[in-house]
């Protein structure tokens, strides 16, 4: 994405420019104003998830078909959604192995509403996918990831995780806040070496939304 | 008209219009505004989902999970994850787990019948925060088995959005009336353009601050231990760090991390390697669970000509322990912080 901002940073000493008695001027605003919210738009991104264990599907006998790994259940999270349609980019980066002798595991990386569809991953914007031939452990980073708009939508919508929350701001008018949420799975398969199987044993998840 | 949080990304806040000896549009003010109310009042990780990995049993009791969090003024509810796997089902009366909030609300997790023997099983709980406070702070979620073992597989904690925020200088919420075309610049806490540095200041702030959280209870028997004079990784994974782009010229700007920690005496040492090369150590000297300061690591920040964001290749970080002579190191919590400003 083209940076929001227009020197691609944010500027400094801002608060000492604006201040009572003191003039805005244009280049104030445009710096330290709107440069800066602009900037801080394209750094919000969170670290969604780091996690370590030892997850694999156990499903070496069906070659060829993906297989949700076991126990590592969708990792659910707030997910930001931006105006050009879709959410900020979700990166991965995997740690994973295969056990069992020499053969090729194939991770993918889906990302869907929340609830999802609990059907093997196609490629395309909201799946990636890497591959390892290792036995001990490789770090893996596949493309970044995306959830479309009108999933979003569903997510904001049809998840059950909305729910009324209070206002605290002193006024005590009954807002309603609501959260967009998103999930996170990862599949897995042998495609060759039909006694292995693939272990995942890190997942590192975080929001890019660049510059 | 208050000042309102929209629920997703305000988008670009044009400069075109902004020109030398021309007035600054309403528009353009309004725009700033929302933007700045959204990125005081959005959703916000604490803890990223982290794998404590830690089995609870009913002998065990209550057992504290602790994080080391700058937490937001602004987050009223934070939203909590689990993911629990017993490590046997009794169907009769299945198994039990309490989990009690930082705020001392409290949840019950039942695992029974459906979910099989052994399968794990996702958790969510809305704490609704009683303390609110900027400063540096530990949550410190309680746990307990009740009925049957459990396997604390994961846990995450988020700040849930605001729909409004108060216009003071703790919310940090900046009226939207007083940005309307015609309405007259005059220098107030929440209000006009008097109002904006400091909230802007806040939001630069409240930015990616929890880019890793781990823990285990602070007991010897359940937190990381180990005797060896030779490093040992805590952890069997290597995370990714990537601090924020802030400045000219952030390529591997400084960063914190939090370390709970004890020995049974002597020293010990924990330290952090950054696959960029960067080694920082501390030593732990208290025999009780303490919290520890590295204030010096050095992570990639975000490249943004990438796709990815990443500066070359991904920043792992490898996280290790020793004990210097004879003795044992312990564990308990690992928080690494990004920069505040």
């Amino acid at each position: 994405m083209t940076a929001r901002s227009e020197h691609s940073r944010y500027v400094r000493g801002l608060a000492s420019r604006i201040a009572a008695e003191s003039m805005a001027d244009t280049a104030v605003l445009r710096d330290g104003v709107v440069n800066n919210t602009n900037h801080l738009l394209d750094q919000r991104g969170i670290v969604i998830a780091a996690l370590s264990g030892s997850w694999t599907s156990y499903e070496s006998e069906d070659t060829g078909e993906f297989h949700q790994l076991y126990g590592l259940l969708p990792i659910e999270f707030p997910i930001t959604l931006l105006p050009s349609g879709r959410s900020a980019a979700v990166v991965p980066h995997l740690r994973g192995y295969v056990s069992g002798g020499a053969g090729t595991g194939v991770f993918r990386v889906r990302i869907s509403r929340i609830g999802g569809e609990n059907i093997p991953p196609e490629l395309g914007d909201r799946c990636t996918e890497v591959s390892t031939t290792s036995t001990t452990g490789e770090d893996l980073a596949p493309d970044p990831i995306f959830l479309p708009r009108e999933e979003a939508d569903a997510s904001i919508y049809g998840t059950g995780i909305e729910r009324p929350f209070p206002s605290l701001d002193g006024s005590g008018d009954a807002a309603v806040a609501r959260v967009s949420m998103a999930q996170i799975e990862v599949w897995a398969k042998i495609s060759s070496g039909v006694a292995q199987a693939p272990v995942l044993v890190g997942l590192t998840l975080r929001e890019y939304i660049g510059g | 008209m208050p000042a309102t949080v929209l629920r997703d990304d305000p988008g670009t806040i044009g400069r075109a219009q902004i020109q030398s000896g021309a007035p600054v549009r309403g528009i353009t003010w309004g725009a700033v505004a929302r933007a700045v109310n959204f990125l005081n009042g959005s959703p916000r990780a604490l803890i990223p989902h982290c794998s404590p990995n830690v089995t609870l049993a009913v002998a065990d009791g209550v057992q504290t999970l602790s994080f080391r969090v700058f937490p937001s003024y602004q987050a009223t509810h934070r939203l909590w994850l689990a993911v629990l796997e017993p490590t046997a089902q009794d169907e009769a009366i299945g198994t039990e787990f309490e989990f009690t909030d930082p705020s001392g609300g409290t949840a019950t997790w039942r695992c029974i019948g459906t979910a099989g023997p052994f399968a794990p099983k996702a958790f969510r709980h809305v704490e609704t925060v009683s303390s609110r406070t900027t400063s540096e702070t530990t949550l410190a979620p309680t746990f307990e088995s009740i009925a049957g073992t459990h396997v604390l597989g994961r846990l995450a904690c988020f700040e849930l959005p605001r729909p409004e925020l108060a216009v003071d200088a703790n919310d940090l919420g900046l009226e939207l009336g007083s940005f309307r075309a015609r309405h007259w610049i005059y220098d107030a806490t929440g209000r006009s353009l008097g109002g904006l540095p400091e909230a802007l200041a806040g939001a630069l702030s409240r930015g990616r601050r929890h880019m890793f959280q781990w823990a285990r209870p602070a007991t010897a028997a359940l937190a990381f231990s180990t005797t060896s004079t030779s490093y040992t990784s805590v952890l069997t994974y290597t995370p990714e760090l990537l601090e924020r782009y802030l400045y000219n010229g952030d390529t591997t700007p400084t960063i914190e991390v939090r370390v709970l920690a004890w020995v049974t005496g002597g020293t010990g040492d924990v330290a952090v390697t950054m696959a960029n090369g960067d080694l920082n150590a501390v030593a732990i000297s208290a025999t009780t669970p303490t919290w520890t300061s590295i204030t010096g690591l050095n992570v990639r920040a975000e490249d943004l000509s990438a796709s990815d964001g990443r500066r070359t290749s991904a920043d792992l970080a490898t996280i290790q322990a020793r004990k210097n002579t004879s003795g044992t190191i312990y564990v308990a919590g690992i928080g690494i912080i990004g920069r505040a400003s």
